[in-house]
């Protein structure tokens, strides 16, 4: 039970943030909740570096969250929702326009701050493709916003 | 170039951790309550005070038994999930009602407590699992995020309050036989820590809700 306290103490609030960017606060607590109930049921299973564990419970809970909700209660908007960036339009419609492979990479390595490698966990794929899968990402939204960033500067040259 | 884009990504941030987080909105106390009971029971950062609390249990009011079977809680595959996991016995104390909630408690064979409240609003269940309750550092267990602000405490504790992040009092209830429900409905988002006070009004213990 120790190991409990001590994973609940020092990761609740990086779960809480990453369910937080995920699902509307009505929910969020109770996400959360249900992704230390796993970890407790399984604490001997939780690896040393419990956070990309965590994380990735977190992302089967949420998944289960939304199949719930769409069953229950098919109409009701933005059960479960894939987050974005805020306070950049040109960087928010670049993302947009990504796959949602590509964007969760990048969101576990910008947002929540993984390595490659626990990035890898969380996604359940091997660390090398997890890292192609994220060098890849990040190539793609370079791209757009340079692309973005080209016509912005030069409409004319655009219509050429 | 790359690396400046996941860097711009990383600034676009929709919930920055390192900010605090702000309050989740009303809470049915749900499963949820599982998680928010042990965020009281853990890592609380306590202001020790002079020890009155010093009888075996720190509970004066010993209720009476209920079958844990018997409670509407158990009903919910969750909340009958958590109590499992976290060993609940077969049998509760209901040490009474307040607000219309009732208060259950109960000890588990290591001696930690544990504890369920049910009412119209909700339900919830929860085991202070460091075995730090009752005590003068921890004398108070609160179901938080507080949609009700209600909670078992230990004797000697007079009043409860919830304080804003200035240390104004945004929620208090009386306690009376070691427990307390405020009557005034939630949410209260502000609330970032908990007070317990004595009978002449003075502070015995202070600590911040984890989370908040």
């Amino acid at each position: 039970m120790q190991r409990f306290e001590q994973i609940y103490a020092e990761h609740h609030d990086a779960v809480r943030a990453y369910v937080r960017r995920r699902a509307p606060e009505d929910v969020v607590d109770d996400v959360v909740a249900d992704v230390f109930v796993v970890c407790l049921r399984r604490i001997d299973r939780v690896p040393e570096e419990p956070l990309p564990w965590l994380y990735g419970v977190a992302r089967k809970t949420l998944a289960n969250e939304r199949r719930r909700r769409v069953r229950t209660a098919p109409a009701t908007p933005g059960v479960v929702r894939d987050p974005e960036p805020v306070g950049d339009t040109a960087l928010a419609s670049a993302f947009a326009a990504l796959s949602e492979r590509d964007r969760e990479v990048l969101r576990l390595v910008a947002w929540e701050g993984l390595s490659q490698r626990e990035a890898a966990t969380v996604l359940g794929c091997s660390g090398v493709a997890c890292r192609v899968r994220y060098h890849r990402a990040k190539s793609r939204l370079a791209a757009r916003l340079a692309a973005a960033a080209s016509f912005q500067r030069d409409p004319e040259g655009a219509t050429r | 170039m790359n690396d400046d884009v996941v860097t711009r990504l990383a600034a676009a941030n929709p919930v920055p951790t390192d900010l605090p987080l702000r309050e989740p909105t009303p809470l049915r106390l749900r499963r949820a309550a599982l998680a928010a009971a042990v965020v009281v029971a853990v890592a609380v950062p306590a202001v020790a005070f002079a020890g009155r609390l010093g009888d075996l249990l720190g509970i004066s009011n010993q209720g009476a038994p209920v079958a844990t079977t018997s409670l509407d809680l158990s009903k919910d595959t969750k909340l009958d999930d958590a109590m499992q996991e976290l060993g609940f016995p077969a049998t509760l104390q209901l040490l009474g009602t307040r607000s219309g909630i009732s208060f259950y408690a109960a000890r588990k064979a290591d001696g930690d407590y544990c504890f369920a409240i049910e009412s119209d609003a909700g339900k919830g269940v929860g085991c202070d699992l460091t075995g730090m309750f009752p005590s003068p550092a921890r004398p108070v267990f609160v179901f938080p995020p507080l949609e009700q602000f209600a909670g078992f405490v230990a004797d000697g504790v007079a009043t409860v309050a919830g304080l804003d992040e200035s240390g104004q009092t945004v929620v208090s209830a009386s306690v009376e036989d070691n427990l307390f429900a405020a009557t005034t409905p939630g949410p209260f988002d502000t609330v970032v820590s908990i007070e317990a006070l004595d009978a002449d009004g003075n502070p015995l213990a202070n600590w911040r809700l984890p989370g908040r």
